[in-house]
């Protein structure tokens, strides 16, 4: 049976001026799978995020997404994919009902099918009691439901999540995990996460890539990685690949 | 009151210079000594040489226009320095910044008076900059000495900083009354714009009725305004460092002018700048009080659709109609969207009442005022439409622009839906003032008719260009950004190039087929043209990827 990889990048590269964001990227995300992409702040996670959703022009390199050319196929990648950015821009003067329907619109749903799935998925997050709420009211929390809600809405091929779990309480955390690991499971819907949270990638991701200074230095299963550094767990790992552990020595100097 | 008022104080000079941060220090003290000369050297030797350039009668009509064109220039100087402030804080509520003042243990007082003090050199400067160019032409007339004209410019200070102060008291209060709501940021932004109104109309019914009300009540209206007794005070110390001979006719004459009221004038702007200081002060602590901690929450339901919303979705209940509901529920919601389309309106229904009782009553031909009504009717809709529609109420935030753009083709599917949210929304707003001119004015039916279609179109071509430079150079609500004001400028510029370009075909083609539809159906297609191809070019901008 051939493989299907709903992401191919190769020698993918985007400067912004002389800084060079993303360098010679090589990757290779099978279908179903779910792709950790980590690395500290501005190490081009969500720039590569950018490029593959048809966002941002890449400066040289090739990639497909879900088998589409990242140059000439954009509206197409973006008719197949769903994009969970990483601050919220919702509307402040729609509620959460209206905003999912203006998402859905724009992904040419509406009717019928458009407004089960929004009470649906509103109802999975918890949030059918304040769903004809303005957003302006809602806390970050709840704005991140909704965005989660308007990634997954038109039931896209491949979903990228630009941080997903970052202003979620420990319970949306793991109703989050839950819907990810189901729609990878049952429909072979393809993740591709970027995240800071090593316990999360730890608990979700199939494959796991590091990202410092644009670069991918280090992919594998996150047990690979473990074992590759003789580390502790992910977050061990991590910190041996990016660096920045801590130097206790120097935790209260600022005092004197 | 212990010494947190410096600490604010420095932060607001620090955010007032912030855009020269490199090279604050040396920038503000050439800025300094440059507007010594500018006030004492340039300005005054520029404006001698173009007075000795011209006849002896200008230096008659200065020294007798004194006492009048000093109270114009205050009442100028008043209304910028009061009304200004004022707007720009209701644009930005600062609670945010307030909380973290407070949980350090300040005052409200503090906070008042460090902001207040941390504007002070911005605003010295801009008086020492401006003032010179309005007073330097009378100061050398009066051949007023050195020790007058220091006199008379810290004067000129003393009534900029007590205005700069009332204006930073109110500004402040009316935040922490609106900043304790949720929806206080919106509220304010509505305020902002019909606070101009609030202000401009009593002032406007007053210069235009203070004639009569002088004769009927034999009061000098004038001289209830702070800005009078400022102005009578700079009069009065001109005429006694003036070098001229006291027996000057003209001296006597401006003399006998003012005698008596500058004491009343003087007394009143000793009490007028005591009771500012004094009563803004002692009014801080009670008249507001913010505490350090969760603002009011309100939460706004979603009610029915109302039976507009709902013909749309009847009539398309496809996707493009959906993006057209979100669209109108977005822009309507929002308060200060509604306040400028009011304010729009208001002026343009208050326009040809103004005009009418001005110069258009002496025009014989009649279609030729129709024509000059049409085009200030557009130019007044089209530009603030344009900059309503197309700037703030266009895309929130970067952040969600990523949205729209992560959707197939869903920047271009945005744009139509706001456009065609734009058209339904000119329909009122270019219909209501069209309707109460005509009504006022007295058109035929035809007349009226025409006027609305053309009225209609044209607001529609103002506002697809006020789209398409947004969608060009995306700015998003933050109308402090260089973006939004270039945006704003050339907005404005194109709908002015527009309406006036409309104008001119329009009396060329009245003066050669003498026939109201040919002018006003043939002139209208002018702004929409160009608002098509800004908009064409936007949406292709906004479609491509970065």
């Amino acid at each position: 049976m051939t493989e299907i990889y709903d992401v191919i990048a190769e020698w993918l590269t985007k400067d912004f001026g002389k800084v060079t964001a993303v360098k010679d990227l090589e990757l290779k995300v099978r279908r179903g799978t779910t792709f950790g992409y980590l690395g500290p702040n501005g190490a081009g996670k969500t720039t590569t995020v950018r490029i593959l959703s048809g966002l941002l022009k890449p400066t040289r390199g090739k990639a497909s997404v879900c088998g589409f050319d990242v140059y000439t196929q954009r509206e197409q990648i973006k008719a197949s994919t769903g994009l969970l950015p990483e601050t919220p821009g919702v509307y402040s003067k729609l509620s959460a009902v209206e905003f999912l329907e203006f998402i859905g619109a724009l992904n040419d749903l509406s009717g019928e099918v458009l407004m089960k799935r929004i009470d649906r998925l509103l109802s999975l997050l918890g949030l059918e009691g304040r769903q004809n709420d303005l957003l302006e009211s809602y806390s970050s929390g709840m704005k991140q439901k909704v965005l989660v809600a308007s990634t997954i809405l038109h039931d896209p091929q491949l979903v990228f999540l630009d941080e997903p779990t970052s202003r979620l309480d420990p319970a949306a955390s793991a109703l989050v995990k839950e819907i990810i690991r189901a729609m990878a499971k049952e429909t072979e819907t393809t993740f591709f996460i970027c995240t800071h949270m090593t316990d999360f990638a730890e608990d979700i991701c199939d494959i796991i890539g590091i990202l410092t200074n644009g670069v991918l230095t280090t992919l594998g299963t996150p047990q690979e990685i473990v074992e590759n550094v003789d580390a502790k767990n992910l977050e061990d790992a991590y910190l041996k690949i990016v660096g920045g552990q801590v130097d206790r020595s120097k935790l209260l100097s600022w005092r004197s | 009151m212990t010494s947190n008022w410096r600490a604010i104080a420095k932060a607001e000079f620090l955010v007032q210079t912030s855009k020269f941060q490199s090279m604050r220090k040396p920038l503000v003290i050439v800025l300094y000594l440059f507007s010594i000369f500018w006030a004492i050297l340039i300005v005054p030797l520029i404006e001698a040489s173009i007075i000795d350039l011209m006849a002896g009668e200008v230096e008659a009509l200065l020294t007798i226009a004194f006492p009048g064109a000093m109270r114009s220039v205050m009442l100028l100087l008043w209304m910028m320095l009061l009304v200004y402030p004022i707007i720009y804080a209701l644009q930005e509520i600062k609670i945010g910044q307030w909380e973290i003042m407070l949980s350090h243990n300040v005052q409200t007082r503090e906070i008042l008076v460090g902001t207040f003090l941390g504007k002070v050199p911005g605003y010295f400067l801009l008086t020492f900059l401006l003032a010179p160019i309005l007073i330097s032409p009378f100061l050398i007339v009066y051949e007023v000495t050195l020790i007058g004209i220091l006199l008379v410019y810290l004067t000129i200070f003393i009534i900029a900083i007590t205005t700069i102060w009332i204006s930073i008291v109110l500004s402040t209060a009316i935040q922490a009354k609106l900043g304790e709501s949720e929806k206080g940021e919106d509220i304010a932004k509505a305020f902002g714009m019909l606070f101009v109104l609030l202000f401009l109309l009593p002032l406007y019914g007053l210069m235009y009725f203070a004639p009569q009300l002088a004769t009927t009540m034999g009061l000098d209206v004038f001289m209830i305004l702070p800005s009078t007794w400022g102005a009578d005070v700079v009069t009065a110390i001109t005429l006694f460092f003036s070098g001229l001979n006291p027996t000057n006719p003209l001296i006597t004459t401006v003399t006998a002018l003012i005698e008596g009221k500058s004491v009343i004038s003087g007394t009143l702007f000793v009490i007028y700048i005591l009771v500012s200081v004094i009563g803004g002060l002692m009014s801080a602590e009670y008249l507001f009080q913010f505490e350090a901690g969760p603002r009011t929450e309100s939460i706004t339901t979603t009610g029915k659709e109302n039976i507009v919303l709902r013909a749309i979705r009847r009539i398309r209940p496809t996707p493009s109609g959906v993006l057209l509901i979100t669209a109108l529920k977005d822009f309507g919601r929002k308060a200060e969207n509604i306040s400028r389309l009011m304010y729009g309106m208001f002026l343009a229904v208050l326009l040809p009442f103004i005009l009418n009782v001005g110069f258009l009553s002496e025009i014989p031909d009649k279609s030729i005022i129709v024509i000059i009504l049409t085009m200030m009717i557009n130019l007044m809709l089209a530009m603030i439409a344009a900059v309503t529609v197309g700037g703030t109420g266009f895309i929130e935030s970067k952040d969600h622009l990523w949205i729209l753009k992560a959707a197939p083709y869903g920047s271009r599917k945005f744009i139509r839906a706001r456009t065609t949210e734009a058209i339904l929304l000119m329909i009122p707003v270019s219909l209501v003032p069209t309707i109460v001119m005509s009504v006022l004015m007295e058109f035929s039916l035809v007349t009226a008719i025409l006027v609305c279609i053309n009225v209609f179109v044209t607001t529609c071509g103002g506002t697809m260009a006020g789209i398409g430079i947004t969608a060009i150079n995306p700015t998003y609500e933050n109308r402090q950004s260089a973006a939004f004001k270039v945006n704003s400028f050339i907005t404005i510029a194109i709908n002015m190039i527009g309406a006036i370009g409309a104008f001119i075909l329009a009396t060329y083609l009245e003066v050669s087929f003498s026939n109201q539809i040919i002018s006003l159906l043939g002139s209208m297609w002018v702004l929409p043209i160009l608002g098509l191809a800004i908009l064409s070019i936007g949406a292709t901008r906004l479609s491509i990827p970065e």
